[in-house]
């Protein structure tokens, strides 16, 4: 049976987050001794550990964004962000989406005042804050994926020497992205990993370029360069498209199907080409 | 099936690197499924994952809202009763409490009303996770900081009647009990015997804060604390009442080097195998 009752406790609950606590809800609590009798008071203690709760786990994923906005701005950015969530995901990445769609849907001109290292670059706050904010988020997303259970890459060289390999279907880490920005990324994320004070953010002065993110050697989160070309041909790289198919692309760019396997056999060699898969499916791993 | 006089330890993000490193003598370690669902790889995940290999554990939920009215998350419980099979020495447990309504969170752990209606709510869903998992459930006593005037029994009794009516045991976590007999000015003795003795299946301990407010002072579960010597004294009442049961030492907040926690836990360890109950 379902409990109107409750149903009704836990609604009002849930309403208080975003607003005041109703009439009805501060009638049914009976708060503990030492509120002296004030309902909104343990109400108010409830909804302050509810944000607690929710916003410190983003404050580990936007490690850039504080070093962007300072400590305070970050904590003034998120408070915005909680009065406007409705506070549904409760998986901190989710969350995290979340409050990069929030960020994005900010009007311009809003951030201009927590952020001066954008002056005269040509770039608008939003952009710098939602590059970082979007940064932080893939090394999260990255640094979290299920591990490497593929091959190897010598098992991988010996699946590229055998005849059927043109219907395997090569893949990234499970938490790669592929990033396009005019930011310098490689060198931002170096700025931040150092903690470095930077005057202003690093800028590509050859137009906006390409980016993998991904976990490096020894579990260290990377991120490097890439030429247009190799972009292209790794965005391929997701389980669905087979080496046949990657070679075919590529063809329309005057590319010989040897010269197509000898740069997806340099990405495995990279460890950055990490499966041949075979199989339709493959489980993930919770 | 773990030993009653079994000591053990929750695991936590602060904690795991050293636990990792030196492995030390633990009954069992506690871990929360959600960990599982929602870091998938990772150097925590990493840490887990081998920890879990190395020790016997028992599995903690915080994200089942047992007391919502909204439909239970069944990937959850497949994730669970998949760890359960894995690990045939562990348990589940989680909390008489709500935390969610289908996709709103509120992010802590909320008391439910204690009346029939709720009771028979609550009773459907322990039946329905017990169904879904294979194995009898452990239902934790929270701490509140509040009650409900449309309430109609005591918080023992509502547990009681639900573990009976379900076949669940209880988790009695001896320092929720103590602050909220704090908090209500109740003797905590007296509400620990009102627990049924044959229901309850495992213990909980952890430290506890207290915070001054104009009417006097609260007490709140943050877990960053020492267990209060008052708790400790309950838990020699409940051990010679009650009779020994897997305990969990909890210290998930300003967590300190691993040697002092092992200390509390090594407190626990010397209790249960001193404890003369017949029980």
């Amino acid at each position: 049976m379902t409990s109107r009752q409750l149903l009704h406790l836990q609604q009002q609950f849930l309403r208080s987050l975003h607003s005041q606590p109703t009439p009805w809800l501060l009638e049914q609590v009976r708060p503990a001794a030492g509120f002296g009798g004030d309902a909104r008071e343990v109400i108010e203690l409830y909804l302050k550990r509810a944000m607690a709760r929710t916003v410190d786990p983003l404050h580990g994923i936007f490690g850039g964004c504080r070093w962007l906005l300072g400590a305070d701005g970050l904590d003034q950015l998120l408070e915005r962000f909680y009065a406007f969530s409705p506070g549904e995901p409760i998986n901190a990445q989710q969350l995290a989406y979340e409050c990069i769609g929030f960020l994005s849907s900010l009007p311009e001109g809003e951030l201009e005042g927590l952020l001066q290292r954008t002056a005269g670059q040509g770039m608008e706050a939003r952009q710098a804050v939602l590059e970082v904010a979007m940064l932080d988020w893939r090394l999260s997303w990255a640094s979290l994926a299920p591990p490497r259970d593929g091959p190897g890459v010598e098992g991988l060289r010996r699946q590229f020497r055998e005849r059927n390999h043109r219907w395997g279907r090569p893949r990234l880490q499970r938490g790669a992205r592929l990033a396009l920005t005019g930011y310098a990324l490689a060198e931002l994320w170096l700025a931040i990993a150092a903690d470095a004070p930077l005057e202003c953010l690093p800028v590509r002065t050859d137009g906006p370029g390409w980016y993998l993110i991904q976990i490096g050697r020894g579990g260290v989160p990377e991120v490097l360069g890439l030429p247009a070309a190799e972009a292209r041909l790794l965005s391929g790289c997701n389980g669905t498209n087979t080496v046949a198919a990657l070679c075919h692309q590529e063809s329309f760019f005057g590319e010989s199907l040897e010269a197509v396997e000898t740069r997806l056999l340099a990405w495995v060699e990279a460890e950055v080409v990490v499966e041949l898969q075979t199989e339709i499916g493959g489980g993930v791993r919770c | 099936m773990l030993p009653p006089r079994s000591a053990g330890l929750n695991l936590c993000h602060e904690n795991a690197y050293e636990l990792a490193e030196q492995l030390p003598q633990l009954d069992f370690l506690q871990i929360h499924p959600e960990h599982l669902l929602g870091e998938p790889g990772g150097v925590y995940r990493q840490q887990l994952d081998a920890l879990r290999a190395h020790y016997p554990v028992t599995l903690h939920g915080f994200g089942l809202s047992l007391g919502s009215v909204a439909p239970l998350q069944s990937r959850y419980l497949q994730v669970v009763r998949d760890l359960l099979r894995e690990h045939p020495e562990a348990f589940f447990s989680d909390h008489v409490s709500w935390s969610s309504l289908s996709h709103h969170h509120f992010h802590d752990l909320l008391p439910l009303i204690y009346s029939q209606e709720s009771l028979d709510h609550l009773c459907d869903r322990i039946d329905q996770v017990q169904e879904a998992i294979d194995q009898p459930l452990h239902i934790e006593n929270i701490s509140s900081y509040m009650r409900f005037e449309a309430s109609t029994m005591e918080e023992p009794e509502f547990i009681n009647a639900a573990a009976a009516r379900t076949g669940a045991f209880i988790l009695l976590d001896l320092n929720n009990l103590w602050a909220n007999a704090m908090n209500f000015a109740e003797d905590p003795t007296t509400v620990l015997r009102s627990y049924s003795p044959d229901r309850v299946g495992s213990y909980h301990l952890a430290g506890c804060s207290s915070e001054a407010h104009p009417h006097g002072t609260v007490y709140i579960d943050y877990h960053r604390e020492a267990v209060h010597p008052e708790v400790w004294q309950l838990y020699d009442v409940a051990l010679e009442l009650i009779g020994p049961h897997p305990t969990l030492l909890e210290w998930e907040n300003d967590v300190p080097p691993l040697a002092r926690t092992l200390e509390e836990v090594e407190l626990v360890r010397q209790r249960l195998h001193t404890c003369q109950s017949v029980r």
